[in-house]
């Protein structure tokens, strides 16, 4: 073996490796599109360049020519690779299918079958020789019909493939075309050489260039990837990412004339003609007034209202200069993002959270003098002060009453805006519903006796004794629904009962044989002050909060409630609760 | 035997009339005290068997009291009670007292809660009740 012969050998190696290694690295990257196509042109690459090193090393014709035979299904893929490759990465991968691909490589698969078979038709080569040339051993082959139809057929989808890149440059932003440039010159390089070898005007004639430039492209492709992550950016991307961007965007040259101005911007100014080339000032004069104070603005980032129709929107504007290489200002970019919502929504939540406040203020200064009012009336009641009369004691019990009444307002009143607010979470901790239902009925008991009716309660034994979750949040909902059931039943019985209902939700169940919820109001008893809205609130004290708090609650223990009621028979409040158990360390 | 002792922190007055009434119904000898200062002082003097403790106070807050007497070992057997209209600062201390009683308090509520605090089971005279 020549040295000419090892260094060409060890070059179409090298160019191998190379070419794997690209493959290899786009195979991690399998997620970005391009990177399918990339592998089959660099597999495609390194298969040619392998086996030209075979025939290289050859010694005898027949084996220069089997290993000749062995290169055509790298030579044959490779132009579909690469304009797979191309389309994918222009854009126009819409445009491919598995069936698409597959005609196209119809004639590469006859041409290796052709290639293969050439001994049988010569239609492939029509002759071979032996020849030396620069130190190595080669041949010269002479080429049929089915090589040139192949040969234009090769050409033919590489100049596609060139093409649609080029096309897509147009919409290329000049930090992408560095990449364009060098995909664009990868292919000219082996198309050159294989051009020249072709028709023979190579400086090594009997030497096909074409495995050697393509390591050279390989090298390029393998700099875009590396270097200009040629992978990632994608560049037909952002051609579309202004068109769908919500953010309205303006380009203006250094005489404040439009340069390019997006679907955004067109419908947020309501423009129907063509505003390219026109000066900004006649296009939106509607708004001159704000386009004068920005007219030599180069740098703004600042919160602008505009008046667009009947209303004043909100925008935060942001102007840019646009500089060319050289760093010499071309124009400006201006971008106008609306923040009417959340400016509207910031305004209603500093609202809010004031009016939380002065509730939550309020209600602690109510509770104060409440707490006075009470108590000093339970102690002239209980006696501390010496006896009382039985109408004394009447009057006593009413304002007690009366002012625990009250309390219970200001306390729905309180929890309401905790609940709306947001500020408010769940205490879970083990608890014992038995223990829940006695103080219940124990808190209950005077309302109970007053009213003359009769409450039972209920615990069925499949219920585990120990529950997690916020007792004192459960013991409200119990309070809640039982008081509401008070409120609405003037004889009969209160039934609150807790049932396991299955392995997973547990359901406390109180139900009244009162004057039952109207078919009308069932659907909107769960909505905040929604008692107030009939005429039942003239009768039975309250502003309509009790089941809002129960029904927000339950929500927020992520359980259901639900309501069965008849009117003048009775209704049955059902809250369903996940079940969960304290974790009992084994 | 001698009575059990309770200190009620309060700064308003109609409040501290209807506690320290209704720790006596359940058998307590009370002493109250308007600020969190006068209760510290206090607290130098004797060990009280309860303390009902209202948060927001003038000054030394009741959560500083809380601390404080939670961080001196003179207290450990005093049985904590908070009074107070704030509920989640209350419940925020849950873990470290005994009771929390959200305003209002009821007279009757603190006199029955009071009297299962009592360490000498001793109950205040039960007042006659009118016919």
């Amino acid at each position: 073996m020549s040295w000419q012969t090892a260094v060409v050998i060890s070059v179409l190696f090298f160019s191998a490796l190379i070419a794997i290694t690209l493959a290899a690295f786009a195979w991690r990257r399998q997620e970005i599109p391009a990177s399918k196509p990339f592998i089959l042109l660099t597999l495609a690459l390194a298969w040619w360049s392998v086996f030209y090193a075979f025939e290289v090393a050859a010694t005898t014709l027949p084996q220069m020519i089997w290993w000749g035979k062995w290169q055509y299904v790298g030579i044959t893929i490779l132009p579909v690779g690469w304009l797979l490759f191309a389309l994918v990465y222009a854009g126009g991968d819409r445009w491919l299918s598995w069936r698409r691909t597959a005609v196209l490589c119809i004639v590469p698969v006859v041409a290796i079958v052709l290639a293969f078979t050439n001994d049988l038709h010569h239609q492939f080569w029509t002759s071979y020789e032996a020849a030396t040339a620069g130190g190595f051993s080669t041949y010269d082959a002479s080429y049929g019909i089915g090589w040139y139809i192949y040969f234009v057929y090769a050409y033919l989808l590489m100049l596609i493939g060139s093409v649609a890149l080029l096309r897509a440059l147009r919409n290329f932003a000049a930090v992408y075309r560095w990449q364009l440039v060098l995909l664009l010159l990868s292919p000219l390089l082996p198309w050159i050489s294989n051009g020249l070898y072709v028709l023979r005007i190579s400086p090594v004639p009997q030497l096909d260039l074409a495995p050697f430039a393509f390591t050279i492209s390989a090298v390029i492709l393998g700099t875009g990837i590396l270097r200009f992550n040629l992978f990632t950016l994608l560049p037909v991307a952002r051609t579309a990412v202004i068109d769908s961007m919500s953010e309205a965007m303006l380009v203006l040259d250094s005489t404040n004339r439009i340069v390019d101005m997006n679907p955004a911007a067109r419908a947020l100014f309501r423009i129907e003609d063509d505003p390219i080339g026109q000066p900004v000032l006649g296009v939106l004069g509607a708004w001159s007034e704000a386009v004068q104070a920005y007219v030599d603005t180069a740098v703004a980032s600042e919160e602008i209202t505009l008046d667009i129709g009947d209303s004043t929107q909100h925008f935060h504007l942001n102007i840019s200069p646009i500089a060319n290489q050289r760093g010499q200002t071309q124009g400006r970019l201006v971008l106008l993002r609306d923040i009417t919502m959340m400016k509207q929504a910031e305004e209603a939540l500093a609202m809010a959270q004031v009016k939380t406040e002065f509730l939550a203020k309020v209600g602690h200064e109510l509770r104060t003098p409440l707490n006075g009012i009470m108590g000093l009336a339970e102690m002239l009641e209980y006696g501390v002060y010496g006896d009382i009369s039985a109408e004394q004691q009447d009057v006593l019990l009413q304002i007690i009453a009366r002012t625990q009444h009250l309390t219970g307002l200001v306390n729905d009143v309180l929890e309401q805006t905790r609940l709306e607010s947001g500020q408010f979470s769940l205490d879970i901790r083990p608890f014992t519903p038995f223990d829940v239902v006695n103080t219940l009925r124990d808190t209950v008991n005077q309302m109970i006796t007053r009213k003359e009716l009769t409450l039972l309660t209920e615990i069925d034994p499949d219920l585990p004794e120990v529950l997690l979750g916020d007792a004192k949040r459960v013991y409200q909902i119990m309070l809640n629904l039982v008081d509401n059931a008070i409120k609405f039943t003037d004889a009969g019985k209160i039934e609150l009962r807790l049932m396991a209902s299955d392995s997973a939700h547990w359901a406390i169940v109180v139900s009244d044989t009162g004057i039952g919820i109207p078919q009308a109001m069932q659907h909107d008893i769960f909505n905040a002050f929604q008692q107030a809205h009939y005429e039942i609130t003239r009768t039975h004290e309250g502003v309509g909060l009790g089941l809002a708090i129960v029904h927000q609650l339950v929500q927020l223990m992520d359980g259901t409630i639900s309501v069965a009621s008849t009117e003048g028979v009775g209704t049955t409040f059902t809250v369903t609760l996940p079940m969960a158990l304290e974790e009992i360390p084994a | 035997m001698k009575k059990a002792t309770a200190l009620i922190v309060e700064d308003d007055p109609t409040l501290v009339q209807i506690f320290a009434k209704a720790l006596e119904a359940a058998g307590f000898e009370t002493q109250t005290a308007k600020t969190g200062e006068t209760a510290w002082q206090l607290l130098q003097q004797y060990v009280p068997s309860v303390l009902v403790l209202d948060l927001h106070l003038p000054g030394l807050s009741g959560r500083d009291v809380l601390l404080r007497v939670r961080g001196d070992g003179r207290f450990a057997k005093t049985r904590i009670v908070i009074a107070s209209a704030d509920a989640e600062l209350a419940e925020s201390l849950h873990d470290q007292v005994d009771l929390v009683l959200e305003k209002p308090v009821s007279f009757h509520q603190l006199r029955q809660l009071s009297s299962r605090l009592n360490p000498t089971g001793l109950l205040g005279p039960e007042p006659p009740r009118p016919k």
